[in-house]
């Protein structure tokens, strides 16, 4: 029986991990989760800290590939600092990251009654990730002449006051890549200014460093974190939906590994067991 | 209370492009999930389709968010300004081009320009050496801004944040748990550094502290893996809820998101 485990058919443990997503997605169960990572609540005590029209930058920098991951994080910080009626500043270093940040800018702003260009604005992507980070030090409307719709910065109420960093309150980056290093380098160690974090579990173990000498103020982890951030804001939306789908594919892989080497350790045992009498050891008469 | 969604047969004689879009992003889904299946042509026609429509996409945005705002109006501009420098008749700015600053750095445009064009110096036989002046450009003023940033945010900090720990304000007490955490910290640093050091036999003490290392080296990729992992899951999940909840309402009535 232990080898015929050993040597199941790959499809097989795909309809498993099919079945276990798909039965609490169809049930529609939203679990919050138990447990709060204090780098969440970080992040979350931050924004909530932070004076009503405080300028916030929160950089869209991640693309369709990564999505499920990252929107219900942007869709949570979004509704965070619009609820909270500070100024949103979006902008993106990934050209498909323009659209996927303005869809959810909409949604939100639909939903809080919030009003293009006074309580929000997107400045869309431009090329050159240091040139506009340094850039950006020194003067945003002469890095962002125009908006993503064409309006001049210069004239839009969202962004008056707001000349370089300084006057940024906080800068959050919601990504899949390593951009986050390069808004801790340039805009944080450059120019000091704050600099939280969104980001997929696969960067996560990156960043872990910068929470301890307080170069990231706070840190949201993939789809769990978004939950997280998604109860703290008392909000159940996507990843909530997603967490028992999380929770039991990560119980069935538990239970798959243990199965693989039980089964693996039993196999074993038994091609190592004599399977009949050994032959007799020679002589040496026959030399 | 979202409108209920339509009928297999009103969305057959009357398709929205919402519906058309949410049907083809369904069918290629499933056409990228069929490799798990097996490799066959219908995966291959996504992942050529997908390949082919994100550069094409990426073109999109590049001519109208970089090309145009950083090089067609700034230059519309400047032909302007000269025609009226030289007392000649100019034209009336369009739109866009009249966000430009019209300061000393746009006489600076045609250095960027023509920096950038000399890349094409690879299309012409004897003149790929044209093209090693914009990258030579780009890697020195990448290495350049990029290496002092680094070492201080990265190297210097990351130092100082493993010995801070270590000494304390006066009058600072630091919890029990904390100051265990500190210390394994501090010991996974110096025999993880330990195993990337090469210049002497990994033997004795070396030999001891590099094997420590290397278990913290596995602990660590143990818990990016589980990252990983649930990162992957997220995605997958990602995926079914669309397909659940977008697509399948199209055509079996009843389905839908929870709530609904």
């Amino acid at each position: 029986m232990w080898e015929r485990l050993l040597h199941i058919d790959r499809r097989f443990i795909y309809l498993l991990v099919f079945a276990v997503v798909t039965v609490p997605l169809v049930a529609g169960w939203k679990s919050p989760p138990g447990y709060t990572n204090p780098w969440t609540q970080s992040l979350y005590d931050y924004i909530d800290a932070l004076p009503e029209g405080s300028p916030v930058l929160v950089a869209f920098d991640f693309d369709p590939s990564v999505k499920p991951e990252l929107q219900p994080m942007a869709v949570a910080i979004t509704r965070h600092v619009m609820r909270k009626d500070l100024r949103l500043i979006a902008m993106t270093f990934m050209p498909a990251g323009v659209l996927l940040s303005q869809s959810v800018l909409d949604q939100v702003a639909q939903e809080e009654g919030k009003e293009y260009g006074v309580d929000y604005v997107n400045l869309g992507w431009r090329p050159g990730i240091q040139a506009v980070l340094l850039g950006m030090g020194e003067n945003l409307k002469r890095v962002y002449v125009s908006d993503v719709k064409g309006n001049p910065t210069s004239t839009l109420p969202v962004l008056r006051g707001v000349h370089d960093y300084r006057q940024i309150k906080l800068i959050v980056d919601i990504t899949g890549t390593g951009l986050t290093g390069a808004w801790i380098a340039f805009a944080h160690q450059r120019f000091h200014a704050p600099v939280g974090a969104g980001v997929t579990s696969v960067v996560a173990m990156d960043l872990y460093p910068y929470l301890r000498t307080q170069q990231l103020v706070g840190l949201i982890n993939g789809i769990a974190g978004a939950a997280e951030y998604e109860k703290l804001l008392d909000e159940p939306d996507q990843a909530m939906l997603a967490m028992p789908g999380v929770t039991a594919v990560h119980l069935l892989m538990v239970l798959l590994v243990l199965i693989g080497n039980i089964a693996y350790f039993a196999s074993r045992r038994r091609r190592a067991a004599p399977q009949h009498e050994p032959p007799e050891p020679p002589t040496g008469e026959e030399v | 209370m979202p409108p209920p969604p339509p009928s297999v047969w009103a969305f057959l004689t009357t398709p929205t492009w919402e519906h058309i879009g949410i049907w083809v992003a369904a069918l290629l889904t499933l056409a990228v999930y069929s490799f798990l299946y097996a490799d066959s042509p219908v995966f291959r026609v996504a992942e050529h389709l997908f390949v082919g429509i994100s550069a094409a996409y990426g073109a999109v945005i590049v001519f109208h968010q970089a090309l145009k705002v950083l090089v067609i109006w700034p230059l519309v501009a400047l032909v302007r300004e000269g025609l009226l420098a030289l007392h000649l008749h100019a034209y009336a700015l369009p739109k866009p081009a009249e966000n430009v600053i019209v300061d000393f750095r746009l006489y600076l445009l045609p250095l960027p320009i023509i920096l950038g064009l000399l890349i094409f110096g690879r299309f012409f036989r004897g003149y790929e050496w044209l093209s090693r002046w914009p990258i030579a450009f780009v890697v020195g003023f990448g290495a350049g801004s990029v290496i002092p940033v680094t070492v201080q945010a990265s190297i210097l900090e990351q130092g100082k944040g493993t010995i801070d720990p270590f000494l304390p304000q006066a009058g600072e007490v630091v919890a029990a748990p904390d100051q265990l955490g500190n210390w394994l910290l501090a010991a996974a640093v110096l025999t993880t550094l330990s195993y990337f050091y090469f210049s002497a036999p990994h033997r004795g003490w070396l030999g001891r502290s590099s094997r420590v290392g290397v278990w913290c080296l596995m602990i660590a990729f143990g818990a990016s893996f589980g990252n990983t992992v649930m990162a992957r899951v997220a995605l997958l999940i990602g995926r079914m809820q669309f397909l659940l909840h977008d697509w399948l309402p199209l055509w079996i009535p009843g389905m839908g998101p929870p709530g609904n």
